[in-house]
């Protein structure tokens, strides 16, 4: 059993009168994938946010690698290595594939920035190794071929390929998903699926993901963790949350549902 | 739009059409010191603009409009000169002390406000743009109130004076064009590359791991200092400061030789500078016209070339090659 | 010196001044949450109203009620056709939106100067002398621009509340998604509250056309009241603006009693930029910031 990477304790977020999240907790452990499910308004969202660093937990714990880094900024938690992606607004759309991945390398360019300023390209990444790094993950997320595409213009599921890339490029040892398979379809959520599954085995990564696309979730993810009203219902093994009779009752439906 | 030399591009460095336009804009920048007092007047202010334009420029690059940036020039000016009255500077050291001070309160500004979203960014800026109007208005002991500081002698260094037109003009050259440099050189730069792109996409860019705070508040505290540093040079060429000279109005001049010229290229405040300096004269005796020329040209430039004059040779280029593939 | 008197005098004063403001402002802060726009030609529509009412009472003999009338339709229906003519493109871009007001500023105070000179010009009272109210005196002229401005207060108050277009102007204020879905058409919505915003700027520019002179120049303190009230009170609320229009004219008149030159000026905007600061929504704004 290897150690838990990312650990969430009574985490808490409330907005004015209204509590997204309550007391909730639950760890992922290092080379693990997984799934964050529940239905809408769940929390899912805030829940990312909140661990990411986006915005501050008003009560509880996120630990990464041993780190407390709730409450932010998020450039705290992208430098102990936990990396998020975004439902929308996925690129920077006037930039080329290649350009938004470069985007994503800055971080390590700049190191801080008083380095940024004398120009030095290290703190991470040397000069020479920005290119090379750049075409690796090109060729991880399969999209070398349109590397000088403006990324406004590709196809959408392009666009959350990229996404990803972008998030790999700042060196993550963990992946926060967000939806990555929201408005695929078939062929593309198999792509992502084998593109995950290789990302967690060849380059060691953890990944949670937020996901609403159940037969994804149920094939890729080996635990998975039910949010309802900012609150876990359930956590555990596919078949065993997919039998839950709670989790039925809040989110599944009737039994087909998890067919779908 | 960021040119990556990482990127594959074609052709080399600057076409043969980027080369013509160089030597264009050098014999334009040659010309003023063969033509009468006038043109050098105006040359002068033309250098002395895209400066200060500069500094905003470098503030918008970050995505946020700052409708008090006269404010800075302000306080670059008015630290300068009284350092030069009271503690006896000479010029260089002035002008670095009052980008020194425009830089600190920029730093103190801007860690409070910079992560106000837009709106409430440029409201602030604008009162506190207000607030130093009237200090420097109050201050009458300290900044002359109203009737400003005049009799400023003109600019020395090393023993060599600009007091003349020519020589004036010589160092306001050199200084846009260093402003010009400086900001070229930054946006190659990955430094550069991480404005840019909290500017297109805040969100994304923070989590790639880029500070956006820290980012901002550089480039503010630079925009500031830049600022700073022309209104010392500008208070040696007028002779006197005053607050007028600094109020909302030249503001908001500034934002639209910003918006006109363009904000997302170096060449952006020159253009705008250029542009929007001398019409006065072309419209001398019509000064509404003039004015409800630049509204106009602002609502159709902000619809039309968001990016400003400086964007048209990019966009005739995509034009190109889009009718050519 | 009599303290309660001057005390007094200044309470009415700051009272009668703020709800003035109030006026100014509650236009801005309605296109505001319209819209989410700065609208930085807000003073220049209050400068028009106020020309409106002076060529139709000293030109067209019209009486002054007709005469604001007059104005305020004029001013909407023009205000409407400037955001839909001129402001649409920028509907969902603020930032550039904001700019582009700005342009439209300089054109229309430009025009103004073009057309009518730079001069002030005067129009004749509404009405002459003092009013007593207890220990305090107030020019009458000045009272009935009070009790006009309660009157069209009200009346905004009636309609947001009560009316169908009121009602769903209010929606779309509170939330545009929400508005969307319940079929209120938010295209329809923006040439409408620009227009009643620049309305509202012109009535207030013509009910106080009779007590200040009148010239292209008038519009620039309005729009500075107006930034003010509505950064205190916060953007896109309309109580909070009332709140806070009562309290910077208060606070204005008892600095100008105790404080000296422009030290109640710089107050004013240390204080609002204090606010922004540390509750940029302001006493009882919406939006985030």
């Amino acid at each position: 059993m290897s150690a838990p990477l990312l650990q969430v304790e009574g985490l808490s977020r409330s907005f004015g009168g209204l509590a997204a999240l309550r007391g909730l907790s639950f760890e992922v452990r290092e080379g693990e994938i997984v799934g964050l499910i529940g239905p809408n308004g769940a929390g899912k969202t805030t829940a990312f946010n909140v661990i990411s660093g986006t915005l501050p937990p008003t009560g509880g714990r996120v630990r990464f690698a041993g780190h407390d880094i709730a409450g932010g900024p998020p450039s705290k938690a992208v430098a102990r290595g936990l990396v998020r992606t975004f439902q929308s607004a996925t690129s920077y759309p006037e930039e080329t594939v290649a350009g938004n991945v470069y985007r994503g390398l800055l971080s390590r360019i700049l190191g801080t920035v008083p380095r940024g300023l004398a120009g030095r390209e290290d703190g991470g990444l040397p000069a020479s190794g920005v290119q090379a790094e750049m075409l690796r993950i090109l060729d991880l997320t399969d999209l070398r071929a349109w590397r000088d595409a403006p990324a406004g213009g590709l196809a959408y599921g392009l666009q959350k390929r990229l996404g990803i890339a972008v998030a790999l490029a700042a060196h993550p040892r963990m992946l926060l998903l967000d939806e990555p398979a929201a408005g695929l379809n078939h062929e593309e959520c198999n792509e992502l699926g084998r593109l995950l599954r290789r990302l967690r085995d060849e380059e060691g990564l953890t990944l949670l993901l937020v996901e609403h696309h159940m037969a994804l979730v149920m094939a890729l993810c080996q635990r998975i963790v039910v949010l309802v009203q900012g609150e876990k219902i359930a956590q555990g093994a596919p078949d065993a949350v997919r039998a839950n009779p709670a989790v039925i009752e809040a989110y599944l439906g009737a039994p087909d549902y998890a067919h779908a | 739009m960021t040119t990556l030399a990482l990127a594959a591009r074609p052709g080399g460095r600057v076409g043969p059409l980027g080369m013509a336009g160089l030597v264009l804009l050098a014999a334009l920048a040659a010309l003023p010191w063969f033509s009468g007092a006038f043109v050098q007047h105006l040359a002068v202010l033309v250098c002395l603009n895209a400066v200060m334009v500069s500094g905003l420029a470098l503030v918008a690059r970050c995505g946020q409009l700052s409708l008090g940036h006269a404010a800075f020039v302000a306080i670059g000016a008015y630290a300068s000169v009284l350092a030069a009255r009271h503690w006896g500077l000479s010029f260089l050291p002035a002008m670095l002390l009052g980008a020194l001070a425009s830089a600190l309160v920029a730093l103190l500004l801007g860690w409070a406000i910079l992560r106000l979203r837009g709106v409430y960014f440029v409201l602030v800026t604008f009162a506190f743009g207000e607030l130093l109007r009237l200090a420097l208005l109050d201050g009458a002991a300290l900044t002359g109130g109203a009737n400003g500081i005049a009799g400023i002698g003109a600019a020395q260094v090393f023993g060599f004076a600009f007091d003349t037109r020519e020589r004036f003009y010589g160092l306001a050259l050199a200084a846009a064009l260093l402003s010009l440099w400086m900001l070229h050189a930054l946006f190659r730069r990955p430094l550069g590359h991480a404005m840019d792109a909290l500017a297109d996409n805040p969100a994304l860019a923070e989590s790639t791991g880029l500070n956006v705070h820290r980012i901002q508040l550089l480039a503010f505290v630079a925009g500031c200092a830049l600022a700073a540093a022309a209104g010392a040079l500008q208070s040696r060429y007028i002779g006197y400061v005053s607050p007028e000279s600094f109020n909302t109005s030249v503001s908001i001049g500034f934002i639209i030789m910003l918006v006109i010229g363009g904000r997302r290229s170096v060449w952006g405040p020159l253009v705008g500078a250029m542009v929007l300096t001398p019409l006065p004269e072309l419209f001398r005796g019509a000064v509404q016209t003039q004015h409800i020329f630049y509204g106009a040209a602002l609502i159709v430039i902000l619809r039309f070339l968001p990016d400003g004059l400086a964007s048209l040779p990019r966009r005739a280029r995509q034009l190109w090659s889009r009718d050519a593939a | 010196m009599d303290w309660t008197f001057l005390a007094t005098q200044a309470t009415v004063n700051g009272l009668i001044v703020g709800l003035l403001y109030l006026l100014m402002a509650v236009g801005f802060t309605l296109v505001f949450g319209v819209m989410r726009m700065v609208n930085f030609a807000h003073g220049e529509f209050y400068m028009l109203g106020a020309f409106g009412a002076y060529f139709l009472v000293s030109g067209a003999q019209l009486p002054f009620m007709a005469a604001v009338a007059i104005t305020f339709a004029g001013a909407l229906a023009g205000g409407a056709l400037l955001e839909w003519g001129v402001l649409k493109p920028f509907r969902r871009d603020e930032l550039n939106g904001m700019i582009a007001t700005i342009g439209l500023a300089m054109i229309l105070q430009n025009l103004a100067l073009m057309f009518f000179g730079p001069d002030p010009l005067s129009m004749p009272p509404v009405a002459e002398g003092v009013t007593r109210l207890g220990k305090a005196v107030v020019p009458t002229a000045r009272l009935y621009v009070v009790v006009f401005a309660c009157a069209v207060l009200a009346l905004l108050y009636g309609f947001l509340r009560f009316s169908r277009p009121g009602r769903a102007l209010r929606a779309v204020v509170e939330d545009m998604e929400i508005a969307a879905i319940q079929g209120i058409r938010s295209r329809l919505y923006y040439p409408l509250g620009f227009g009643l915003g620049a309305g509202l700027a012109a009535v207030a520019g013509a009910l106080m056309a009779p007590l200040f002179s009148v010239s292209p120049f008038v519009g620039g303190a309005p729009l500075l009241k107006a930034f003010i009230v509505v950064i205190l009170g916060g953007l896109g609320s309309i109580p909070g603006a009332a709140v806070a229009a009562m309290l910077l004219g208060l606070v204005e008149s008892y600095a100008s009693l105790l404080l000296a030159g422009s030290t109640a000026d710089m107050l004013i905007f240390a204080i609002v930029m204090a606010m922004l600061v540390l509750r940029p929504k302001g006493l009882l704004g919406r939006g985030e910031a």
